[in-house]
């Protein structure tokens, strides 16, 4: 099931770069934007970083399309 | 602030795996051309020909630290990259044992050092696929 993000909206909320949130939860920033394109779906340990990061709840940030 | 583990994983996401090999390939290129040097006796020949097995074993276990400080998806187009390179060899070497059964060869023959570097080839093609579909 493709997977679409709030991630590019949720880290433009904070004013964050694509690198800043990958060094945020341990990631490349071409890992960021792979998801950000829908092109990679991430892992559930790294979707409950991007949930503990943002403080949502994962079906909040991620939801299939 | 970054932890420790963030410092290690920038570390060697800054060595690249091919740049790795450089001392294996190195060691392995020397042997060979003394190997082929009428002056080595055949005694010497064979500590050369073990020479380079602690450098594979160095590589090997270097790649393997590379591979645990990647992240998900790079590890994901490491396996992709294998993947394609594996299959992409595999059709060489079927390609050219039908060659060799028809009896066509090229000049000088097929020789397993030219496939080592297919081989290595094929997997910077595969590599190259895999970066590019989540670039």
């Amino acid at each position: 099931v493709p997977v679409n993000s709030r991630l590019r909206e949720l880290r433009a909320t904070r004013d964050w770069s694509q690198g800043d949130l990958a060094a945020a939860v341990g990631v490349s920033r071409q890992t960021i934007n792979a998801i950000e394109t829908g092109r990679y779906e991430p892992s559930l340990s790294l979707a409950f970083k991007f949930a503990a990061l943002f403080a949502l709840p994962i079906e909040r940030i991620f939801a299939p399309t | 602030m970054q932890s420790d583990d963030e410092v290690s994983w920038y570390r060697y996401r800054r060595t690249p795996l091919t740049a790795l090999a450089g001392p294996l390939i190195v060691v392995w290129l020397g042997v060979r051309i003394a190997l082929q040097h009428p002056a080595v006796h055949d005694g010497v020949k064979l500590w050369l020909v073990v020479l380079p097995l602690p450098f594979f074993l160095w590589f090997i276990l270097r790649v393997v630290r590379h591979l645990r400080t990647m992240d998900e998806l790079e590890r994901r187009i490491q396996l992709e990259a294998l993947a394609l390179g594996f299959l992409l060899t595999v059709a060489m070497l079927m390609t050219v044992g039908l060659l060799q059964v028809a009896g066509i060869s090229p000049e000088g023959g097929w020789s397993l050092s030219a496939m080592l570097i297919y081989a290595g080839g094929t997997y910077l093609i595969g590599r190259a696929i895999a970066r590019r579909r989540y670039a």
